[in-house]
């Protein structure tokens, strides 16, 4: 087992046994990641919105912890920055009702992937990973960057030290790519 | 679905991917619980965890109830789960005072790495009893930052300890003068373990120097972890305190590189390192370091690449033996503490480098 995996062994064992505790640690832990995702696409919203869906997200990790399985080979951190993603966007559009990170241009892959019945969801999910997974380095990671943390242009490409033109054109590219291999791989619907 | 941020709602982001972590500082931390066990219906932080526990008694898998002894420490217990896989080679037990199992935790390389340990350890030799029970706190090694204590759970004769996922209901580690840190403690294999004894190591560091520090170890109730009613039960209650001196040797060497790194989007200055065979610590300061005069104490357990400081040795080659780290802030200061698994020999450190700058140790 190695130190990630035990560590959330532990660490499930403990929200199970002493919520108190087992919150308290995984806030320890994984609050600065949870906090992360939440702050970058609540960026229009106050403090108290970000802290609000932090919580929640929290809420949401003791109340689904039943159903995570580390036999799949997904940590804690990783499963957390699931919920903190789908939480934010969530209290982005219901209760912020503010417009959508990404531009329709941005967003638009021009492919439809059925990732809603359950069949087809676990195969073209497990597709969408690899083929985002095999995207070349730092293309890869730009992104997950923009269409996973919604992090802004100019801060992807302080991070990586590229321009800004770079890193859209990187993007581009990125999609370009994703969109071939889904098409490539008949996933799309 | 033809958007690709709904998407990446698909996507499993790896453990390690590199991503800047946000700062919560103790506040944050503390509202955030709280709020969390409001929505979940499970009360005030401030209650007991017996309390807290009976209101949790609705989840199925939420068994017993215990009693809270003393205040709850933020610190995270490495379990019977994590048990670490040692690579250790052979040493001979005549060089060294120290416990042959803690040395193994301790993982020298060879001979010369495990008597430069048993020079810098020391006995402490003192014991605690409640109820039958004996917490025995045995040896310790350490550095200006970092600690390691070996301690004994010794249960009645005829006891067997043979439960899975041993530990403490309640642990604390003070150390006198205060100063901000963390700790976790580790259960040990031992060779040839008599039935009644257990073996936990305590892994802590401090941002004050700990050498001659006054410190007391407290642990009550060991709890198992019982597979059919998939709760804790209570193995042998009690509650043990000891007091010690830390009167190990500290061999630890400072290098002050007053260097600018990059941090947080903009610059602060790196006004110290020491690096001894155990640990390394950096210490920082400059305004990109928190915009508050928030202190905080976090401890992290990260892969060897994810640590922002990394050791590289004369022969090329990059330590990876880390155990784990913790970062310590208070408004524009910064120490980040990182422990290792295996000895670190510092005459063979070629540089390291810290948040991505090289700092020469020669």
């Amino acid at each position: 087992m190695t130190g990630i995996r035990a560590k959330d062994a532990a660490l499930i064992l403990l929200l199970k046994s002493d919520p108190t505790e087992g919150l308290r640690q995984a806030i320890e832990l994984y609050g600065g990641a949870v906090k992360t995702v939440c702050k970058s696409i609540l960026r229009e919203g106050k403090p108290e919105d970000v802290e609000e869906c932090v919580s929640d997200c929290f809420v949401k990790l003791w109340q689904g912890i039943e159903g995570f399985d580390q036999e799949k080979g997904v940590s804690l951190k990783s499963y957390l920055y699931g919920i903190a993603r789908h939480t934010a966007l969530d209290h982005r559009r219901k209760v912020m009702r503010v417009n959508e990170i990404l531009t329709e241009d941005e967003n638009r892959l021009e492919v439809t992937v059925d990732l809603e019945q359950e069949v087809a969801r676990r195969i073209n999910s497990r597709i969408l990973q690899e083929t985002v997974d095999n995207l070349p380095e730092p293309d890869r990671s730009i992104f997950i960057y923009r269409y996973y943390f919604f992090e802004k242009i100019k801060d992807i490409a302080d991070k990586l030290g590229l321009s800004d033109k770079s890193v859209e054109n990187r993007l581009y590219r990125g999609k370009e790519k994703l969109k071939d291999e889904l098409i490539k791989r008949g996933v799309t619907a | 679905m033809k958007r690709i941020d709904e998407m990446m709602g698909h996507y499993k982001v790896e453990d390690g991917f590199p991503v800047e972590i946000a700062s919560l500082d103790q506040g944050e931390k503390e509202r955030i619980l709280q709020k969390t066990m409001n929505k979940l219906g499970l009360g005030e932080t401030g209650l007991k965890k017996q309390d807290v526990t009976e209101a949790a008694e609705d989840r199925p898998d939420v068994q017993g109830s215990r009693k809270s002894r003393f205040r709850r420490r933020r610190v995270f217990t490495v379990s019977v789960a994590a048990a670490v896989i040692f690579s250790m080679v052979c040493v001979s037990a005549a060089y060294f005072g120290l416990d042959s199992d803690f040395l193994k935790f301790l993982n020298p390389a060879d001979d010369h790495q495990a008597a430069v340990l048993g020079e810098v350890g020391c006995v402490v030799d003192e014991t605690a009893s409640d109820r039958g029970t004996t917490l025995h706190v045995k040896e310790m090694v350490g550095d200006t930052n970092s600690v390691y204590i070996l301690f004994d759970i010794i249960g009645p004769e005829g006891t067997v300890l043979d439960k899975d996922g041993y530990h403490f209901e309640q642990m604390d580690w003070e150390v006198t003068p205060h100063s901000g840190g963390g700790f976790w403690i580790e259960d040990i294999e031992r060779e040839g373990p008599a039935d009644n004894v257990l073996s936990f190591v305590l892994v802590g560091n401090r941002s004050g120097n700990l050498r001659d520090t006054d410190m007391s170890l407290a642990v009550s109730n060991l709890m198992y972890f019982d597979y059919e009613t998939e709760g804790y039960l209570v193995e042998l209650p009690g509650y043990w305190e000891v007091e010690f001196k830390a009167k190990y040797k500290d061999r630890s060497k400072t290098y002050r590189p007053y260097k600018e790194v990059e941090y947080n989007g903009g610059k602060i200055l790196l006004q110290k390192v020491t690096i001894s065979p155990l640990s390394v610590t950096a210490e920082f300061t400059g305004r990109s370091i928190g915009d508050d005069n928030s202190t905080s104490s976090s401890m992290d357990f990260m892969e060897s690449d994810e640590i922002p400081v990394k050791v590289y040795m004369k022969d090329g080659t990059k330590f990876t033996g880390m155990r784990g780290s913790g970062t310590t802030t208070d408004g524009a200061w910064m120490e980040i503490n990182v422990q290792y698994s295996k000895v670190l020999d510092i005459e063979d450190v070629d540089y390291l480098e810290v948040l991505g700058m090289r700092i020469d140790v020669k």
